[in-house]
């Protein structure tokens, strides 16, 4: 190699030397604060462009896992509900045997929570439906996890008040779906109690509670309660306690839907029971007839 | 040049992925070859000084990451092994794998204690015992590589 070359690379390497000990020299006396800011953005520029392709590889798997047990479960729904259809058809053959009336199938149409109101006798939120519904006083309106209220005013043709579960004066007729027992469900003290089951009765902590079908009132003057399609999931049984000065069980309920959660809820039109799983009934479809 | 930056490049991710993956493996008591050092020593002695020196300081750059009150050390260190290696290039026969083994061993070893003599003055760690514990058999692991 000519001399000169071998001076020029000598000398770059010597000058590229000197400004990497000199940028490694500044960075060590620099204060911690610093150094941990320098730190951060050094990690956030060399590191983030992997993690971020790193964080993609690992999302498409695990949307496709989701997407497989999706799949899963909406065969899952599509058979129960071809199953459902069948013991609807089955208990409206049965029903018009007996001369009593052809139940009809329930609708959902859903609705977007507007606004919340909470005054100290009432807990309401404002619905509004894309498509003007047929609306009914005590009407249900249920949450994808469950019982949410119930019509409490309507304001426009597709607006209306809808009373909130937790509200102070509402009651709910409601049944244990395992045993059938009948109870009446009102919130007490921001918790949920099923009352009017005996002490003797049987009852367990994680029994479903669901609606009955049958009107309730409670000790106001005015009948503030309708009838709901029997079935619709209600809470689950979370404490049981039989005073010994009581006739009736003290039971409390986890209510299923979430309250808190301002998301698209459904109204419940048209007439019918509401048809759980066979697994979630506990008792036999026979039974029910 | 291009050839040489993409060649540069695959070194590194190949060392990263030896440090990240394979270098906890094969590692005993804790004692696991240098496969970034290894990286610089190769670069110093197929490109020169030059390219060595911005390998190690932006090696070294890296590794400052994960302890921002050492920050720059790292750097430093790594700057001048690579530039001192690359030094080299052109004085050494390198045919023997002893040879190779042996600067690998000498780098590390080196880049090490200065890590080391200048890290416990500034944040006042411990020398002596992690020299023989570690420095050494890192650096005898490293060049048996």
């Amino acid at each position: 190699m000519p001399l000169s070359q071998n001076s020029k690379s000598t000398t770059s390497s010597t000058l590229t030397l000197g400004i990497c000990l000199f940028i490694s020299l500044v960075l060590l006396v620099l204060p911690l604060e610093r150094k941990v800011i320098v730190a951060d953005t050094l990690s956030d520029i060399l590191t983030k462009p992997y993690v971020t392709v790193y964080n993609f590889i690992t999302d498409i798997g695990k949307v496709n896992r989701i997407n497989a047990e999706l799949k899963a479960e909406i065969i899952e729904f599509k058979m129960n509900s071809v199953s459902v259809e069948r013991v609807a058809r089955e208990r409206n053959m049965l029903r018009e045997s007996i001369g009593l009336t052809e139940q009809g199938s329930l609708e959902l149409i859903p609705c977007e929570i507007r606004q919340r109101k909470l005054t100290a006798d009432a807990r309401l939120v404002q619905l509004r439906c894309p498509v003007a519904p047929q609306w009914k006083e005590y009407q249900p309106v249920v949450s994808v996890d469950g019982l949410f209220g119930r019509v409490f005013r309507i304001t426009a043709p597709n607006e209306a008040w809808v009373e909130l579960l937790t509200s102070p004066d509402i009651s709910i007729g409601c049944e244990l779906s395992r045993t059938g027992l009948l109870g009446v469900l009102q919130p007490i003290a921001g918790q949920f109690e099923l009352s009017l089951i005996g002490r003797d009765e049987d009852v367990k902590v994680g029994d479903i509670i669901v609606t009955s079908g049958v009107i309730e009132s409670n000790n106001s003057s005015s009948m503030n309660s309708s009838s709901m399609p029997r079935g619709i999931p209600v809470g689950t049984v979370v404490e049981v306690n039989s005073p010994p000065d009581r006739i009736f069980k003290s039971i409390l309920v986890e209510p299923a839907a979430s309250f808190n959660k301002l998301d698209v809820v459904f109204l419940v039109s048209g007439s019918g029971d509401w048809f759980l799983k066979s697994d979630e009934q506990g008792m036999d479809n026979d039974q029910e007839y | 040049m291009i050839r040489n930056i993409k060649a540069i490049t695959f070194l590194l991710l190949l060392a990263v992925l030896g440090s990240t993956v394979i270098g906890p493996l094969i590692s005993f008591n804790n004692i696991s070859p240098d496969f970034l050092m290894m990286v610089i020593v190769i670069v110093a002695l197929a490109e020169g000084a030059f390219a060595a020196t911005i390998v190690g300081f932006l090696i070294g750059i890296v590794l400052d990451i994960s302890q921002p009150e050492l920050m720059g050390l790292h750097a430093l260190c790594c700057s001048l092994a690579g530039y001192s290696i690359g030094k080299l290039r052109g004085r050494l026969i390198l045919d023997s794998v002893l040879v190779a083994g042996g600067l690998v061993a000498i780098a590390v070893l080196s880049y090490e204690m200065l890590y080391s003599l200048i890290g416990s003055g500034v944040v006042g760690n411990e020398f002596i015992r992690p020299f023989f514990t570690r420095t050494i058999p890192a650096s005898i692991y490293s060049g048996l590589i």
